[in-house]
């Protein structure tokens, strides 16, 4: 066989596939000649005569550039996934390209019409199904804003509220001749104050984790009375409950730090510990300070956590198999906030723990160094 | 003879403003609630009678909203007249993006009329887009605006009629 007749088979196999329809244009733009494919894809009868545009509306106003390409002046001319609704109602998909005349024919276009269907239907699900994910993920975002604003303006109002509760619980103490029994439900009301406080900030602070935008407002903290004082609030109301120890160096511990927030640190891990601590079992509390940093424990004996549980433990939504199987209260992210507002410090949090004995929650904060400060 | 004048528009503007729907609304006088995105270009007509300039046949391009097929647009816009370039006054951001599809156009076809449109006016509940913040983008891009609903059908003749009369320098 001659190369030629290899040509013209391999110009009839690329040429002669069902999707593929081809045209010639003059150079006035009027089909002279159409495939017989061109009419099935098109589902047009007549072609030859008519002007391009008539057959293709999408041409219409790109007449001159392809008059111009006609006249080999203008390299090739396409449009992607045309759409047309077809008169049995589906919608087909064409691909349209215009190349200029070889060298040496007579001037006109080549019109290359190519049905894009089944792409061009996995192309649409594609782009619909990421459209539809976009108008979700802009619904949530605007949602969470809204939360975000809704839990700023009631922790403002419920926060100013509770300070005005914790003022009176203040002076109600100071006044004289009050028995001992009175004394004791004020530091239970105190507690229930400072525990709602808590809880409030704990939503703001998740809030905050959330959009990435934890506020820390540093100052020279001293973590000796801030011990203390977590200790007064939250152990001393439950020092019929548990055996409490309490460790404090002699020399006060100062770190670079926001008040609140490391307080908001130990409500937490004392919470923990009052929770999981069994009536008549010791909670231990205490403070020391190395060369370089402050080291802060909460240390209570029960029924301690399973090595697997610790390695999951300052996850968010993370409930011990504990928590699950005594189906204790708790939101799982407790722990998470701790973690987060200890390494916003500088600091880290560690656990050590073995079931059924006991489990201590260390963190470690830098200490305060006056440098420091001025670089902030 | 009368003369007929025969014009290409392109819809321009972010995914699911209502360019499709404002289309239907005008060709096929129906709106369906259902949001299916468009890929590339369908073109579709219609006759208007402009009382000053007799008829007039509109190729309306409605063109994909997604970044993805804009790289290739300019070969959409080209012959164009003019565009509505669409914004949905419920996503204060399909607003901004206004810009850059005016930009692309003048790019292509410049001093080409262009008519701003704020679309789903019937969501008025959900409203982000407000009439000042269309009149200062129109004075920007140097267009009128007119807010639409393709649901109610709400000025959506007079979008077209209005961006027609543009094209023959009304």
């Amino acid at each position: 066989m001659s190369d030629e007749i290899y040509l013209l088979r391999i110009l009839q196999t690329l040429l002669y596939r069902p999707n593929l329809a081809y045209m010639w244009a003059d150079a006035d733009l009027r089909i002279r000649y159409a495939s017989p494919q061109t009419a099935k894809l098109l589902d047009v009868e007549d072609l030859t005569g008519h002007l391009l545009s008539e057959i293709c509306p999408e041409l219409v106003g790109v007449e001159d550039t392809l008059k111009a390409l006609a006249l080999y002046r203008n390299p090739p001319f396409f449009l992607r996934h045309i759409n047309r609704d077809m008169p049995s109602g589906e919608t087909r998909y064409f691909s349209l390209t215009i190349y200029p005349p070889a060298e040496g024919s007579p001037l006109g276009v080549v019109i290359l019409l190519e049905d894009t269907t089944a792409t061009g239907r996995l192309l649409q699900e594609l782009n619909q199904s990421r459209n539809m994910l976009r108008l979700v993920q802009r619904q949530l975002e605007e949602a969470n804003r809204f939360k975000s604003l809704s839990l700023a303006i009631a922790s403002h109002e419920i926060s100013g509220r509770l300070g005005m509760m914790l003022g009176y619980t203040d002076l109600l103490e100071l006044e004289d001749g009050l028995s001992l029994e009175a004394h004791e439900m004020l530091d239970v009301l105190r507690w229930g104050i400072h525990s709602l406080t808590m809880s409030l900030r704990q939503l703001i602070s998740l809030d905050q984790i959330e959009r990435g935008q934890l506020e820390i407002e540093r100052n020279i903290c001293n973590l000796s009375t801030l011990t203390q004082q977590a200790w007064k609030v939250y152990l001393v109301p439950v020092k019929r409950q548990f055996i409490l120890e309490q460790t404090l160096p002699q020399e006060p511990v100062f770190v670079w730090g926001d008040e609140n927030r490391l307080h908001q640190v130990l409500y937490n891990l004392i919470s923990n510990a009052t929770k999981y601590t069994p009536e008549g079992e010791h909670i231990r509390m205490g403070l020391k300070k190395t060369d370089e940093e402050a080291c802060l424990w909460v240390e209570n004996t029960g029924s301690g956590i399973t090595p697997e549980d610790q390695r999951y433990l300052f996850q968010p939504y993370f409930r011990t198999s504990d928590q699950e199987r005594l189906r204790k209260q708790g939101s799982g992210l407790g722990l998470f906030i701790v973690k987060q507002i200890v390494e916003a410090h500088g600091g880290r949090v560690e656990v050590d723990s073995h079931p059924r004995d006991y489990s201590r929650f260390t963190i470690y904060l830098p200490l305060y160094d006056a440098s420091e400060e001025d670089d902030q | 003879m009368a003369r007929v004048f025969q014009k290409k528009i392109c819809m321009l503007g972010d995914f699911a403003v209502g360019k499709t729907s404002l289309v239907r609304r005008f060709v096929e006088g129906r709106f369906d609630d259902r949001y299916l995105s468009t890929i590339g270009v369908k073109v579709s007509r219609r006759k208007v009678f402009l009382p000053e300039y007799g008829e007039m046949h509109l190729l309306l391009w409605d063109l994909a909203g997604s970044e993805e097929f804009t790289g290739i647009q300019s070969n959409y816009l080209q012959g164009a007249a003019g565009a509505l370039l669409v914004c949905d006054l419920t996503r204060r951001e399909t607003m901004q993006s206004l810009r850059k599809y005016a930009q692309r156009l003048e790019a292509v076809r410049p001093g080409a009329p262009v008519i701003l449109v704020g679309n789903k006016k019937d969501l008025a509940d959900i409203r982000q887009v407000a009439d000042a913040d269309l009149d200062a983008l129109a004075q920007e891009l140097q267009a009128s605006w007119l807010t639409t609903s393709a649901k109610s059908g709400e000025n959506v003749e007079e979008a077209f009629a209005l961006l027609a009369k543009r094209t023959l320098g009304g």
